[in-house]
């Protein structure tokens, strides 16, 4: 054979001469600087809040919190929060179970068309909700006011649990979703031939193989409604819960030791829900990891029928939301003058055009940087597993739970001092929302790496490549589907949070969604209603710009 | 000076886990070595070392007189075949076949041809354009050791190549991976837990059993004389017999009756376990038929089941409580037919028996 050893005998085949970066001087340093950044942009901001709310003139005591329990109308907070984000999480996954179980077992036709239907309320700030459900049901409701005529007063706990079940029914669902299509369906197969009927085969074998991820759910709902700020501010009348209270204290009231009180009293059962949801999330996906999904037999007339009408019923309430917010941007003065006009977009009240791009630039580069920064720390804790890798996990993860409004206030006490150049630009905004979203992106980066065997970096160096080859070739274009949707996650989540940023915007630094809430508050809900769309064909639209750029690529790879 | 690999009491824990205990091993350039054992044994971890993946605890690596315990896989250039093939799936044939040259900033034009030579060689150049997962787990496996080979590495290491692989396929790839170490001349370090593939490929085994080696030699001192009961075993099929030591020279007691033993007994030790291969036995006409065999060595037994293994036909027979197998070509089986059921006469000769110390295990 031709091969003849040694051949071309110029080729240094041994690359002994050839310097190659020692890949624990790259890892260290790399591992070293997410580290610190944890600790400043997290660790250190959080303990400040603590620290605030224990506070006295003479050293540490506890008189905030007799304050915040003696106090009626603020001790009421807490009982309200609590009452308010149950009562949502139980509506929520009940729901959302019965729509991922009619998606996923029934053969229902535009099961598709349902599921992307559902997930819509994804791209829309958490307080488009409560507006479009004021703009039906408030004081000049189309529906309340001008079609029955009756005098429903919409503010206050249920207006607060009806947009909340709406805001949180895709994330809901998601869960659900995976649970049950996972699931194995022959499971109740087995029990039907054993002579169960239907319904007791849902509730003696469906039900209990889903737990954990109806668990999951739940904990996830209640850890977002619990913190949520947009919904209840905007249509919690004076019903006020533990987010609006921070924001009472600290903005109204500039009583920054009660809001550091009612913010650690918002932290308790925010991070205990995170926490179950956690274990529950882990618990469920030991449990559905690579199942076949079986055939489905044709769902009885009756049952397909039930099935259908709720879930379109759902998603007609859905689209009327959507419908509501768009058809409200285009109209002169919603309840009294039903004109078509564009005034709305011209924003007289705001200077909406310039607050889009302010939003625009925070989310780009939080998706970018976000995405960056999770998958450095995913391949770093997954791939690497050097001493601490552990640790470097869990300040990465605890962050969601979190409430946006308290890390708000944790970085005007961190942050908010002479010399910190970040403070009041864009990048104060910028690294809040990378930190407050950074679990999901982690986690995501983590499932991508596991899944990208250890062999392919091991042929990958010893056929002579280094670090940075092995990276740029192999590793970095085998997460490019994992890196493109953990952008367009901090990208989206970044265009509509509110509670985050509440605290931190300055005048020329204020977002979309920070506008659509002050517009409202400044009764000017045409222009809320403008800015909403405005963030909502953002969104869709650079999602269906990255689908026509990477799409095609980023099947390929899944499919090669 | 020739480029051999010496291995010189390499160890490897992870935590309290002797991995790899104390291996010496010299491997000669252009030679076919084999590490055979069974799962968890020490082979891969011995070969990942070799390979730069993992460091020694104790003990060095040398190649080419030079200690290479802590230089890192890329200044090694040793080939690494895996299991799992290990192509990269974002990448066409031709990419990673070009991987290795291109790391070592080839020149573009140099590139092509290289590739091709190395793809002719494996016979799938007409697959340059495909994606790995266009191709069957045999194909993947020769792109995977056309990429390893491209880079002109002075050793190739090779992971259990062959385990993913349908049983038609591994044989055939068995002796693509022969030939090609022929006419390449290459060193090759080869990790299988299948005694055939070591038999078959191997100029030289090495035998590992709980990190340590436990024997090494060729494939014929392997097989006729297995230094342990372990490799006796664990290499081809043995018979093995508890017995226990006799007052008289060369005689040993199995149950209630006397064996002779033609290879001296250990120094010491009450028991002694003779193993004896299936095809050493053999069935007599008679027990009577003795023709100049030792009488003693005459055991009889009823057959429980005829096995047809190809060439060979397998007979299990029960002597007493134990199950002896016995090996026949298809000739002696039809001169001598036996059916499950049968009486039969076995003589094991004195000359057959492999003599180690103590019960097994």
């Amino acid at each position: 054979m031709a091969l003849a050893r040694g051949r071309p005998a110029e080729i240094d085949w041994s690359l002994a001469h050839r310097r190659f970066v020692d890949e624990r001087y790259l890892l260290y340093p790399a591992m070293a600087g997410v580290f610190l950044l944890l600790v400043v942009f997290i660790l250190f901001p959080i303990l400040q809040v603590i620290q605030r709310s224990v506070a006295g003139p003479e050293g540490v005591t506890l008189a905030n919190y007799a304050r915040y329990f003696t106090h009626p109308r603020i001790a009421s907070t807490a009982w309200r929060s609590l009452w308010v984000s149950g009562l949502s999480t139980v509506l929520t996954v009940s729901l959302a179970f019965v729509f991922a179980y009619a998606l996923t077992r029934t053969t229902i036709p535009g099961r598709g068309l349902l599921h992307t239907l559902a997930l819509l309320p994804l791209v829309a700030p958490s307080l488009v909700q409560a507006l479009a459900l004021i703009f039906l049901f408030g004081r000049n409701g189309l529906i309340t006011a001008r079609l029955l005529g009756a005098d429903v007063n919409i503010y206050g706990w249920h207006g607060i649990v009806i947009s909340e079940v709406f805001y949180c029914f895709p994330h809901a669902l998601i869960i659900l979703y995976t649970t049950l299509s996972a699931v194995d369906t022959r499971l109740d197969e087995a029990a039907e031939s054993l002579g169960a009927s239907g319904w007791r085969t849902f509730w003696t074998v469906t039900v209990p193989s889903a737990k954990y991820g109806v668990m999951s759910a739940s904990f996830l709902i209640f850890n977002l409604v619990i913190t949520d700020f947009g919904n209840p501010k905007v249509i919690g009348g004076d019903y006020n819960v533990l987010a609006t209270e921070i924001y009472n204290q600290v903005s109204g009231q500039q009583n920054l030791a009660m809001g550091s009180t009612v913010s650690v009293i918002l932290m308790i059962p925010a991070v205990l829900a995170f926490i179950l949801q956690y274990y529950f999330s882990r618990r469920n996906y030991a449990l559905i990891s690579g199942q076949a999904r079986p055939f489905l037999r044709p769902t009885r007339r009756g049952a397909a029928r039930a099935f259908g009408a709720f879930c379109w019923l759902v998603c007609a309430m859905i689209l009327l939301v959507y419908a509501t917010i768009i058809t409200a941007s285009f109209i002169k003065l919603w309840g009294y003058d039903f004109t078509p006009t564009l005034r709305h977009y011209r924003f007289e009240a705001s200077d909406g055009w310039q607050v889009l791009w302010v939003s625009l630039k925070i989310s780009v580069i939080g998706g970018i940087v976000g995405a960056i920064f999770s998958l450095l720390v995913a391949y770093i804790v997954e791939k690497k597993q050097p001493p601490g890798a552990r640790l470097l996990y869990l300040r990465a993860v605890i962050p969601a739970a979190i409430p946006g409004m308290v890390l708000g206030l944790a970085y005007i006490f961190a942050f908010n001092r002479p010399g910190v150049v970040f403070y009041g630009t864009i990048w104060i905004l910028v690294i809040a929302n990378i930190v407050h979203y950074l679990a999901l992106g982690v986690l995501a980066g983590i499932a991508n790496m596991k899944q990208i065997d250890r062999s392919l970096e091991e042929a990958s160096v010893s056929l002579g490549a280094g670090v940075l080859m092995t990276f740029r070739r192999v590793l970095f274009p085998l997460s490019r589907v994992a890196f493109v949707s953990s952008a367009l996650y901090f990208f989206m989540t970044s265009m509509v949070t509110i509670s985050a940023v509440i605290f931190l915007y300055a005048p020329d630094t204020k977002t979309a969604a920070l506008s659509v809430l002050l517009l409202d508050d400044a009764g000017e809900a045409g222009e809320a209603a403008a800015m909403s769309t405005l963030i909502i064909a953002v969104i869709l639209a650079v999602f269906l710009l990255v689908r026509l750029l990477l799409g095609r690529q980023g099947f390929k790879l899944i499919r090669g | 000076m020739s480029k051999d690999l010496i291995l010189d009491r390499v160890s490897k824990h992870f935590g309290s886990l002797w991995a790899v205990h104390e291996v010496s091993l010299e491997v000669r350039e252009g030679e076919f070595v084999c590490f055979l054992g069974p799962s968890g044994c020490g082979k891969t971890t011995l070969l990942r070392m070799v390979a730069g993946f993992e460091t020694p605890s104790a003990g060095r690596i040398l190649h080419d007189g030079r200690v290479i315990n802590d230089l890192i896989p890329q200044k090694r250039n040793f080939g690494f075949v895996f299991q799992s093939y290990a192509l990269f799936p974002n990448m066409t044939v031709f990419d990673n076949v070009a991987f290795g040259l291109r790391a070592r900033r080839i020149a573009r034009a140099r590139i092509a041809p290289r590739v091709d030579e190395l793809l002719d060689l494996v016979g799938l150049r007409h697959y340059r354009e495909r994606y790995p997962a266009q191709l069957s787990g045999g194909e993947q496996q020769r792109i995977a050791l056309a990429r390893a080979l491209a880079t002109n590495p002075s050793v190739l290491l090779l992971d259990e190549p062959l385990s993913a692989l349908d049983a038609k396929i591994r044989v055939y790839l068995r002796s693509e991976i022969k030939r090609l170490q022929r006419e390449l001349g290459i060193t090759m370090i080869y990790v299988t837990h299948d005694q055939e593939e070591a038999l078959s490929l191997a100029d030289r085994i090495v035998v590992m059993e709980r990190g340590r080696v436990q024997q090494m030699g060729s494939a014929a001192e392997i097989y006729r004389r297995p230094r342990s009961s372990f490799v006796a075993d664990f290499v081809g099929t043995s018979n093995f017999l508890d017995c226990r030591r006799d007052r008289a020279e060369g005689l040993v007691a199995f149950g209630d009756r006397l064996l002779r033993v033609a290879q001296p007994l250990p120094a010491d030790g009450e028991q002694v376990s003779l193993a004896i291969r299936p095809e050493a036995v053999e069935l007599l006409e008679t027990p009577s038929e003795l023709g100049g065999r030792e009488p003693r060595n005459v055991l009889e037994g009823e057959v429980e089941t005829v096995t047809l293994l190809g060439a060979v036909v397998r007979l299990a027979v029960l002597v007493g409580r134990e199950l002896m197998l016995v090996d026949l070509t298809q000739r002696e089986f039809d001169r001598r037919p036996a059916r499950p059921g049968d009486r039969v006469a076995l003589y094991l000769p004195p000359e057959g028996f492999m003599v180690y110390p103590g019960g097994r295990g």
